[in-house]
């Protein structure tokens, strides 16, 4: 038997985390499909006369956000109180086998199923807001240029994003039993905080003639006009850093809340 | 099976073991007796591995319990004073959680859950306290785990079951199973358990399994003033004086553990004083 990782063991943690949590599931998808029901409303209320699909992923990333980080602050509550944490840590798997399975439900099963209610929605919507046009001329309805240009195009970054604030919110469920959702929030906001404040202030202090882009400085050369110095680190290390800090967050949360699971005593 | 050596452990403001070190076998059922807060459930929990030690260390069946590996934890039930089930039906709590444990054995949960009286078409939730006690008991006893840890498993309990879970933990004890029970409710396991632990302030105060304990202490009412005055702990019952005192004459009493209990603490080096002169007599005999 592996002590480290057991795909039949995940299977069969998959499998009673789904039927001993079935009728949570099934009243959140619920729950969602309401909310996205009324948000879908209010939009088509007040989103007119000229109507665009932008709007609708702002609706997707909103909710996306704000209920993907209170579901993943939910994850690890088990751990809260002294009786279910007993059944939970009691449970013959590895750490690292119950990390995956919390996050095979918080981060990829939740991304999913939030996904599916959206299109149901917004499909429904759509259908509705066809016959409202054709009953109000004068409205319209502009769709989205595409995934590759103008909000499209940034889209894929709110997602990763989205794993990366998620993974956040798991650990923040690990290390605070109670409140995780507003302790994580405002620690979140904090860090975000300082590390803005810090960047405005090292700006000001070290590039204050100068425009600093965090990986290159642009700086005006007063010999020839319209000219400037670029200070910029290789495109090779600027690729590889805009690849670490798009992809890495998630991981590095996942590995400290194994670390922290496995350090979690009931 | 279990070796605890030099346990160390506290909480944030309060030491709970101070050197603790404890050896307990497969074949026995253990009563680990104590005051509240003296550390029984903590004791339980660090050899589950929920709570690690501060200093010394734990072995249980070869395994250092804090790392939870699977095949520790597959071999190890426990059955809390605090406990949680999910909101599922009996049957749907098996098939989700029995996989986990090789030995489980749904004939023995069947037997177990009739024994009991356990409703089975009810989910978790709606059973009372003492159902759903019942149902994680049998299924602790089905999962034949080497090693059954129960805390304070009679509570809530009727009279009927508490008559039955003895019977149930009477006949799941083998020569490979180490069963350990932490109690307060010491009548309610006095014909069960084979060896009894008593814990004070972090440390084992007394350990002897109850053939010694008969064989060395004497349980009875009496009357004569002499022998109130040579016991090792007395108190005034409906009879007359339940009196402890060392069973110089080998006569077989029944033993009572809530009065042993009571001399051990109150009187524990008198009690200590009569095991070890009784062993010293034998020795030199």
């Amino acid at each position: 038997m592996s002590a480290t990782f057991s795909f039949s063991r995940l299977g069969k943690l998959i499998t009673k985390q789904f039927f001993e949590n079935s009728r949570l599931y099934l009243f959140s998808v619920l729950a969602l499909l309401g909310l996205m029901a009324l948000v879908f409303t209010f939009w088509i209320l007040t989103g007119g006369p000229n109507y665009q699909e932008e709007g609708t992923y702002f609706i997707f990333l909103f909710g996306l956000f704000l209920a993907g980080t209170i579901f993943a602050s939910m994850s690890f509550n088990m751990l809260g109180s002294k009786d279910k944490g007993i059944y939970w840590l009691g449970v013959p798997a590895t750490h690292l086998e119950k990390l995956v399975c919390t996050i095979i439900y918080s981060t990829v099963l939740f991304f999913i199923v939030y996904c599916l209610c959206f299109y149901i929605v917004k499909l429904i919507a759509l259908a509705f807001l066809s016959g409202y046009m054709q009953n109000h001329p004068g409205t319209s309805y502009r769709e989205m240029a595409g995934f590759d240009q103008g909000f499209g195009s940034i889209l894929k970054y709110f997602i990763y994003g989205y794993f990366a604030v998620q993974s956040l919110y798991l650990l923040g469920s690990v290390y605070f039993s109670k409140y995780s959702f507003i302790i994580s929030t405002t620690v979140g906001a904090f860090i975000i905080f300082v590390f803005v404040y810090y960047l405005t202030r090292i700006d000001d202090i070290m590039f204050d003639e100068a425009n600093w882009e965090l990986l290159s400085v642009k700086k005006a050369d007063v010999t020839i006009t319209n000219s400037y110095f670029l200070y910029s680190v290789s495109p090779a290390i600027k690729d590889i850093i805009v690849y670490a800090v798009q992809f890495i967050w998630a991981p590095v949360f996942w590995i400290v809340t194994w670390f922290r699971l496995k350090e979690k005593e009931i | 099976m279990i070796n605890i050596k030099n346990l160390h452990f506290g909480y944030k403001k309060r030491k709970v073991f101070s050197g603790l070190t404890l050896s307990l076998q497969p074949g026995h059922i253990y009563g680990l007796l104590g005051k509240n807060g003296t550390g029984k459930s903590t004791l339980l929990r660090c050899i589950a591995g929920l709570l690690f030690p501060r200093e010394g260390s734990i072995e249980v069946m070869g395994f250092v319990p804090g790392k939870r590996n699977p095949a520790f934890l597959q071999s190890v039930f426990m059955v809390a004073e605090e406990f949680y089930l999910p909101d599922v039906s009996v049957e749907k709590f098996v098939r989700f959680n029995a996989p986990f444990y090789p030995n489980f054995s749904n004939d023995q949960f069947a037997q177990y859950l009739k024994e009991f009286d356990i409703p089975q078409e009810n989910t978790l939730q709606s059973m009372s306290y003492g159902q759903k006690k019942k149902v994680l008991i049998s299924f602790g006893l089905a999962c034949n785990t080497d090693l059954l840890l129960m805390d304070e498993p009679t509570n809530g309990l009727d009279i009927m079951s508490k008559s039955k879970f003895r019977k149930v933990i009477a006949g799941a004890v083998n020569e490979h199973k180490c069963i350990v029970i932490s109690t307060h409710q010491v009548k309610d396991l006095e014909s069960l358990i084979d060896r009894i632990t008593i814990i004070d302030d972090g440390r084992i105060l007394f350990d002897q399994t109850t053939d010694d304990i008969n064989r060395q202490i004497q349980f009875k009412i009496s009357f004569d003033h002499e022998e109130l005055q040579r016991a090792l702990y007395h108190e005034p019952s409906l009879q007359g004086n339940a009196i402890v005192c060392p069973n110089n004459n080998g006569e077989d009493t029944k033993l009572d553990l809530e009065l042993l209990y009571k001399a051990v603490v109150t009187n524990g080096k008198a009690v200590s004083d009569a095991f070890n002169k009784r062993s010293t007599v034998e020795m030199n005999f």
